[in-house]
């Protein structure tokens, strides 16, 4: 198997690299997951990057990227392979128009469109793919107990075309909301990390790295501020995802400082629920300045 | 079980680190882990002695990471995690334990919010478990605990179950308690799914053409499409949450409520159970791991204290509903309404919770009585959006309010 990364700290450089400034906890857990390899399973609260670092992980590691979000309902059809039905009506009818001598084969892979699942085994060898199943909370719980089946081999069976295996196991990069418990079976079989909301050092990096044309002191306002809406315990906490995108707002708009002003007019980027919106409009966005 | 008798064969010491024998010590951690409480099983430990080779593990940083990732599996488990890794690792002198905070400095100490359903308190997690896994854990009963199903002081009084479906849970004694464990081993007819799903399922007529399996008949027709094969969508349970007030208050209620609920969880799926005093804890598994209703019933009274409905109410939603639970649920609140908890927090919540759940039940036992009228403060705030305030306080009573929310769907 190629050695992606001798290190974690050389994963958390390449990572780095990516603009993805990953900590101690997520680097190790990366760096196990692909030389286990073991899935991983990431867990935190919503826009604290979870499923931004698959994404980066295969920008470091330049690896093809696959990602199946999950909805409630997803089946087999969707996740693994489906058969191009109308290219095969259309094969059947042309065979018979032209009268060709030979029956044709309609389970070729030509007529099979492969999912996600499929994709990440189907990548060439000497090649490894980020395989990323995103919120996989919404999925119903037989979507789980399929997928066990799949983290246990990397193969799935075609029965018209028989059996499909990575030359190299995918990394395998799982996202949970928590609107649910996942099953235990599934928890047994992958790492864990929660991943916290950053500290202001780290957020403050963050916003320097993915939002370089704002400038320091505005972007220290803005992380500052986020870190206060946070500790009001609102019904939907802004993530890093919101950070970033209240930086770059205020930035563009031309604004240098985050005076009261600027805030009641870009509030909707960072605070996304009614009630939320009317505590911290009571609150005079108090906790902003100091 | 298996640690007596293997640290009397082998002779090591049972606790701290051994820096001769990493592999020893990190067999032994696992071991301390699990016997915390925390669900770390043997093959996780050998993942974890597989990490470190990888990582070589020259920094403190790394034991604690790659242990974290590979022993933990839940957020609710992070902080004893934590502190049992403090203590257990203490050999670690203070600068690497220092370092163990991670390379950048950053602490470890944030290991995200506490867990759904845990307890708040310092002992975390553990205490949580004792008290709330544990249903078999009996603890010291109360003077003031109503009198259990063995000190019989009426007996041969013979009560019928016909009678006992309309008895108040409130005034029951003695032998009521055994037959409503008989009454409720009766499967309720009216328990059965009625939510639309998404997932299609092969049908008859309706629904969307399966183009599937119609094609590839029609492929082994020639190309001719002879059959339509069609799927739609199935029934599944609609979701059922109940948030049990377990507070003094209500505690005459309590076990007759609770041992109720035992029943509807064990029959349905979708059906979650929350019990609230000051705090909320999630209670599902326990109630359905558990054969015998009694031994919950038993450790009940030990739960009696105060009520804050507008917190239990705001961390349920914070923790749980928000997050997916309460979307098209029909939520059932089991409390008299007594509440201690700061003015208008009830009705702000409520609020939130009526825009996603799909209907609310408030059951008040008190409402069993001619007289009563919700003129509680909670019960004024909360009474806009509740679509039924039913009584609850007899076993017929309480079957009529989830029969008619079972009937009520298409």
């Amino acid at each position: 198997m190629r050695q992606l990364f001798a290190t974690v700290s050389e994963l958390q450089r390449r990572l780095a690299a990516c603009s993805y400034l990953a900590d101690d906890g997520v680097s190790t857990a990366l760096f196990l997951a692909a030389r286990l390899p073991q899935p991983l399973l990431l867990e935190g609260e919503p826009g604290v990057g979870k499923s931004e670092l698959a994404r980066a992980l295969a920008e470091a590691g330049k690896m093809p990227f696959m990602r199946l979000q999950c909805y409630e309902g997803l089946d087999a059809r969707d996740a693994l392979y489906e058969w191009n039905y109308l290219h095969q009506l259309l094969e059947v009818r042309t065979r018979e128009a032209g009268a060709g001598a030979e029956a044709p084969d309609l389970f070729a892979p030509r007529f099979l469109i492969a999912r996600p699942l499929l994709q990440a085994l189907q990548v060439g060898a000497g090649s490894r793919a980020v395989l990323l199943i995103d919120e996989i909370d919404r999925a119903d719980e037989a979507f789980e107990a399929f997928l066990l089946e799949f983290l246990a081999d990397y193969a799935i069976t075609i029965p018209e075309l028989g059996t499909v295996r990575a030359a190299e196991p995918p990394i395998v990069i799982i996202t949970s909301n928590r609107t649910r418990e996942l099953h235990d079976a599934l928890k047994r079989r992958c790492l864990y990390h929660w991943v916290a909301y950053p500290t202001v050092e780290q957020e403050l990096a963050i916003v320097g790295a993915r939002a370089p044309d704002v400038a320091p002191e505005l972007a220290e306002a803005v992380v500052r501020a986020v870190r206060w809406l946070r500790g009001l315990d609102l019904q939907k906490p802004p993530g890093v995802a919101e950070t970033l995108a209240w930086a770059r707002a205020v930035a563009e708009l031309g604004e240098s400082q985050l005076t009261a002003d600027v805030i009641a007019r870009t509030l909707g980027l960072v605070v996304k629920n009614y009630d939320d919106l009317q505590r911290v409009r009571a609150l005079r966005y108090e906790g902003v300045g100091a | 079980m298996t640690t007596c008798s293997e640290s009397g064969r082998s002779g090591t010491k049972a606790w701290g680190p051994d820096f001769r024998d990493v592999r020893g010590s990190c067999v032994r951690f696992g071991r301390l882990l699990r016997a915390e409480g925390l669900p770390v099983s043997q093959d996780r430990v050998v993942r974890w002695l597989k990490s470190l080779a990888l990582l070589r593990c020259d920094h403190p940083a790394d034991l604690y990471w790659s242990g974290r990732v590979n022993l933990v599996s839940a957020p609710a488990h992070l902080a004893l995690y934590d502190e049992l890794f403090r203590q257990f690792w203490l050999a670690l002198d203070q600068p690497a334990l220092a370092q163990v905070a991670g390379r950048d400095g950053a602490p470890p100490e944030a290991p995200g919010p506490r867990p759904a359903g845990m307890p708040r308190d310092d002992r975390g997690p553990e205490e949580g478990d004792r008290w709330h896994v544990g249903l078999e854990y009996r603890p010291p009963t109360p003077s003031n605990a109503p009198p259990a199903a063995d000190d019989v002081q009426d007996v041969g009084l013979y009560s019928d179950t016909e009678v006992l479906r309309e008895k108040d849970f409130a005034a029951y004694q003695g032998e009521d308690d055994t037959q409503l464990a008989q009454l409720l081993r009766e499967r309720p007819e009216w328990l059965f799914p009625r939510a639309r799903a998404r997932r299609m399922r092969p049908a008859l007529r309706g629904g969307l053409i399966d183009l599937r399996r119609s094609v590839a008949d029609a492929v082994r027709h020639g190309g001719d499409p002879i059959r339509l094969f069609r799927r739609s969508r199935t029934l599944r349970w609609r979701k059922w949450l109940f948030l049990c007030d377990i507070s003094a208050s209500m505690s005459p209620y309590t076990r007759a409520l609770l041992r109720f609920l035992q029943m509807v969880t064990g029959h349905r799926r979708a059906t979650e159970v929350f019990l609230f005093g000051t705090r909320l804890t999630r209670v599902t598994p326990q109630l359905r791991r558990l054969s015998g209703a009694g031994t919950l019933v038993e450790s009940v009274p030990d739960w009696h204290g105060g009520t804050r409905l507008g917190d239990a109410l705001e961390q349920f939603q914070r923790e749980y509903g928000q997050r997916g639970l309460a979307h098209g649920a029909v939520l059932f609140i089991l409390s008299d309404g007594l509440d201690v908890g700061t003015p208008g927090k009830v009705g702000a919540v409520m609020a939130q919770i009526h825009r996603m759940a799909q209907r609310i039940i408030w059951v008040n036992p008190l409402k069993g009585s001619e007289r009563y009228q919700p003129l509680a403060r909670a019960m004024v705030e909360a009474l806009p959006y509740v679509a039924e305030l039913a009584s609850g306080h007899s076993y017929s009573s309480l079957a009529d309010v989830l029969r008619r929310q079972a009937l009520a769907e298409p």
